[in-house]
């Protein structure tokens, strides 16, 4: 029994060595990344340091081209959009651009997954996992998620869990990151609109956690006196307000401008601006980018 | 509690510390101490599964002991085990057999309806039943002697490490070992660890991972073209396989390191060159089961060659109806058993090819247990259809999440590689395996591929719903 012991405890031992061994190699290949995902989190996570910053959903990463706002507000620009994510992710991602500065215009384009009880909230703080060890993203994991779950998190290993390809892939490819925005291609057909009924968040109900998240968000950038605008943009697709009605809410609580334009005139009745139901393409959302601008100084200059 | 859940790993060396720390000449405390634990990681489900599985205890156990007594010992066992197997059926086949009774009369053009099941089936039901079930019979069959001390008899029931999936003990295995608990053995707690990793390894990387690509085809099948459909069937049989050997080999492994020597589930069964080989390799505590209970009663194959093809049948048909109360389990039996008469007419079964021969016919069994698990797969007869039907359909090839492919295959080159080297090369293994720092190498890269590549909310174990 006792030499079964010792070779476990050596084991453990000999398992941690490993485990920050490989911790650091990742970290140095998360660092040197080439291009992709890899070098775009640890850009986003380290290095930004962009006038303004995008938030959002996969509609914020097809919706909100860096370039023309650069080139419009001349500050610089960076879409931190993610698909399938929300203000979990974002949630998190700000309080590591705050570790570092602060923002002079930040965009959200609210969607779903912002509110929606659809899926367990654990799943969004995955892009998460390679950062927790910063102060900021621990706290927010402390409230997400239980103790076993951070238990895990202080192995490097189980922090880079799932992402090995990726990372090694971005460090052998050159993806461009095209400061996060992710341009879409072709179009749907035009018949394709009312077959469509929208789904969204109230088919799942609210999500008590993140609308409190939101709220905290918002709360947040106001004190900090942040220029914030909050847009929902255009989908191809039945409308529903009702969803967004919380975030409305909040908004107006806080003073901050809340666009609802998800049936905006020239771009929600043209489908050769979509490429899905809920994504605009290339063409779709630089007409849109052109149509939010003069919003967005009016945000700066106010 | 599942084996591969966090909670496990927290408890579980818990478990290990207490159970040795019992001296031996205090047998029955550490008896005591796993018929507690057993039944609170059971509890842990629903608390009132437990009562059915006090049922099934209490009845199979005083069936056994009023064999001993009586002259309508026939009588007693059938009681026995219809009583035994009650909650099985209730649980398990009411709804089936309400909606099949419903479509039936309303055929005549009676419609009358009971009211279905919403309730959940107690889980591992049908593998401690079964082998309540094989003791009692057992005890009939005069293979065995009757246990007439109950608790140890309830240990042999509700062991945990077995309970939610098997392997499915015999009496004369297990009950021995429960009787003069056996001492800490070093090699075998060892060899328990190892059977733990590797047993983990084929869940989280390799079943939970395949899972994903599976689970995406399964439910979607009419988007994809036939290279996806296919790739998706072949990769459910490594999921099946990963997901079901994975928990048998933990089971193995959390029994020995706490002394005790389970029946292996698995023998490498993709490597089979038929169906029936197959059988010997796949869920061999099953096979076994319904071989002694229900294919040797019927007369095995010491009768006609009719008689025997229809024994055949009639044993996997009631392994299929085992699976599942679903038509798509019962035709994946019958299946399985059209297979095999077949090769038994040819008499395919009873040799082993060797060189090209051998390959080709482990691909061609492969195939047909692929084209099973289809069925087995399917949510109705008619799914299975369509899927089969969608996988001649060679229309371009999607590639939704290219890592996840990539994970799969990763996992699967492990699998083939140890799989290959054991069927096909043990002595090199053995002679490899003598080297500690071979072993501990082995054993760290089979936990870094855990820690990195698996999926750890893969949750719930396909056979744990059977």
């Amino acid at each position: 029994m006792k030499k079964f012991l010792i070779n476990i405890f050596c084991f453990c031992v000999l398992l941690v060595v490993v485990d920050r061994c490989m911790g650091g190699v990742f970290d140095y290949l998360r660092e040197n990344a080439k291009g992709g995902a890899t070098k775009e989190l640890h850009y986003i996570a380290n290095e930004s340091t962009d006038d303004v910053v995008v938030f959002g959903s996969s509609r914020a990463n097809h919706h909100y081209v860096p370039q023309i706002i650069e080139d419009s507000l001349d500050l610089t620009c960076f879409n931190m959009g993610q698909g399938g994510n929300g203000i979990v992710l974002m949630y998190g991602r700000y309080q590591m651009l705050l570790e570092r500065y602060k923002p002079k215009l930040i965009i959200y384009d609210v969607s779903s997954f912002d509110f929606s009880n659809r899926h367990d909230n654990s799943r969004y703080l995955n892009l998460l996992k390679e950062y927790y060890d910063k102060d900021c993203i621990k706290k927010e994991f402390a409230q997400l998620v239980d103790w076993k779950e951070r238990c895990k998190l202080s192995s490097k290993m189980f922090q880079a869990n799932s992402k090995v390809i990726t990372i090694f892939g971005d460090n052998v490819l050159c993806q461009d990151v095209n400061k996060g925005y992710i341009p879409l291609y072709g179009a749907v057909t035009d018949s394709a609109k009312y077959q469509y009924e929208f789904v969204d968040s109230t088919d799942w109900g609210l999500d008590s956690v993140k609308l409190s998240l939101f709220e905290r968000f918002v709360c947040d950038i106001k004190a900090r006196d942040i220029p914030l605008v909050m847009f929902v943009s255009p989908v191809y697709a039945k409308s529903a307000r009702v969803d967004y009605v919380e975030a409305e809410k909040i908004c107006a609580k806080y003073d901050v401008p809340f666009y609802y334009l998800m049936e905006m005139d020239g771009i929600a009745d043209d489908y050769t601006m979509f490429q899905d139901r809920t994504h605009m393409n290339n063409t779709g959302a630089e007409k849109y980018m052109r149509e939010i601008i003069p919003l967005l100084r009016y945000a700066l200059d106010k | 509690m599942l084996f591969n859940s966090f909670d496990f790993l927290i408890v579980f060396p818990f478990i290990f510390l207490l159970y040795w720390v019992i001296p031996i000449k205090y047998a029955n405390i550490r008896k005591a101490f796993l018929i507690l634990v057993s039944f609170l990681l059971y509890l842990n489900w629903k608390p009132w599964f437990s009562l059915v599985l006090i049922w099934v205890i209490v009845v199979t156990y005083l069936f056994a002991l009023w064999l001993q007594k009586t002259d309508r010992q026939k009588c007693v066992v059938v009681g026995g085990v219809v009583l035994a197997l009650l909650p099985l059926l209730f649980f398990k086949y009411y709804n089936f057999v309400n909606e099949l009774v419903w479509s039936l009369l309303s055929c005549v053009g009676l419609r009358y309806e009971l009211k279905g099941l919403n309730w959940a089936v107690p889980i591992g039901i049908s593998f401690f039943s079964f082998q309540a079930v094989g003791y009692l019979l057992d005890v009939y069959h005069k293979r065995v002697e009757v246990e007439k001390n109950f608790w140890d008899y309830t240990l042999f029931v509700s062991f945990f490490p077995q309970i939610l999936s098997g392997p499915i003990s015999k009496a004369s295995e297990l009950l021995p070992q429960i009787k003069s608990l056996p001492k800490f053995n070093y090699e075998k707690a060892r060899n328990g660890m190892q059977w733990l990793l590797w047993g983990l390894f084929l869940k989280v990387v390799l079943a939970d991972r395949v899972g994903l690509y599976v689970d995406l085809i399964f439910n979607n099948y009419e988007h994809y073209s036939g290279w996806n459909t296919i790739l998706a069937a072949v990769l459910y049989s490594f999921q099946i396989y990963g997901d079901f050997a994975g928990y048998s080999f933990m089971a193995v492994g959390v029994a020995k390191l706490l002394g005790f020597d389970l029946i292996n589930n698995f023998d490498r069964p993709y490597f089979a060159q038929s169906v029936t080989n197959f059988w010997r390799r796949w869920h061999i505590s099953l096979t076994r089961w319904l071989t002694q209970q229900v294919y040797i009663p019927l007369g095995g194959s010491r009768c006609s060659k009719m008689r025997q093809y229809f024994n055949i049948m009639v044993t996997f048909l009631v392994s299929g109806i085992w699976h599942g109360a679903n038509w798509t389990f019962i035709v994946w039996g019958v299946l399985h058993g059209f297979f095999q008469i077949i090769e038994k007419a040819l008499g395919l079964g009873k040799f082993e090819s060797k060189g090209v021969l051998g390959v080709l016919r482990i691909g061609v069994t492969f195939v047909l247990v692929t084209l099973a698990w289809v069925i087995f797969r399917s949510p109705s007869i008619g799914v299975a259809v369509e899927f089969i039907a969608s996988m001649v359909d060679f229309n371009g090839f999607v590639v939704n999440d290219i890592n996840v492919l990539f994970y799969s295959i990763m996992a699967l080159v492990v699998l083939f590689v140890w799989e290959i080297l054991s069927e096909y090369k043990r002595d090199f293994v053995l002679k490899l395996s003598q080297y500690e720092v071979i072993r501990w190498m082995v054993y760290l890269f089979i936990v870094v591929m855990i820690m990195l590549m698996g999926v750890f909310d893969g949750g719930q174990f396909i056979y744990a719903n059977f």
